[in-house]
């Protein structure tokens, strides 16, 4: 299945990109994801480490299970006002 | 509507919230400082979660305090030095829970509505050190 992946904040700027689509397998949650993009680079890991993550309007937890077509949104930590 | 790319327009705000029973009017805004060479700020958001929470947040301070309006108004885009980001209106019976309302709304803004900010100075920029959101892995 494929899922798009919505990044955030200094995310975009460490992977070089605004989204990405990625082919995981059949059961694949959110967590697969973040372990996809474990390995882009040492910094950009250790943001992930702060991320929460969201299908929409809805927070989801790492175990959100995933399906084809779905965008995942990594939220970093936040900074508005 | 929580977000705005356009300038913040306070006195449509003020128009939107008023209110013949209400004798305390709360503003807060935020503006874009001059610290460390700041020239602008370039806000973004994950929108649809964005308005969600900041719609949640007028609710919650609208039934924890005694006050009759709460809005908040977030600009995105580029912001430059003096221009509004952030705006909170609460409108009160009396002061207290106005005062009271308008400090949760941006306290609660600034730990759970999913915006960043990138300063830009003359030479560079960067992304604010933010606060991870509850729930996230800490």
């Amino acid at each position: 299945m494929e899922a798009r992946v919505e990044l955030h904040g200094v995310l975009q700027r460490l992977a070089g990109v605004r989204e990405m689509m990625l082919e995981l397998d059949e059961g694949s949650t959110a967590a697969d994801v973040f372990a996809h993009l474990q390995n882009h680079s040492a910094e950009l890991s250790r943001r992930l480490a702060l991320c929460a993550c969201a299908v929409g309007d809805r927070l989801v937890g790492r175990d959100e299970p995933l399906h084809d077509g779905i965008t995942l949104v990594l939220i970093p930590p936040v900074s508005g006002g | 509507m929580q977000l705005s790319h356009e300038s913040l327009d306070l006195t449509a705000l003020l128009a939107e919230t008023a209110d013949a029973e209400s004798g305390a009017l709360v503003v807060f805004g935020g503006t874009v400082r001059l610290d460390d060479g700041v020239r602008q700020i370039d806000y973004t958001a994950h929108a649809p979660l964005a308005e969600k929470v900041l719609r949640e947040i007028e609710h919650e301070a609208c039934s924890r305090f005694a006050i009759r309006r709460c809005r908040i108004l977030h600009r995105l885009g580029p912001v430059t030095l003096g221009e509004l980001s952030v705006l909170v209106v609460v409108r009160a019976p009396h002061r207290p829970d106005a005062f009271k309302a308008a400090q949760y709304a941006i306290d609660e803004l600034k730990q759970r509505t999913p915006i960043w900010k990138e300063e830009h100075t003359a030479a560079s920029s960067r992304f604010v050190e933010g606060v991870t959101l509850a729930g996230a892995p800490q």
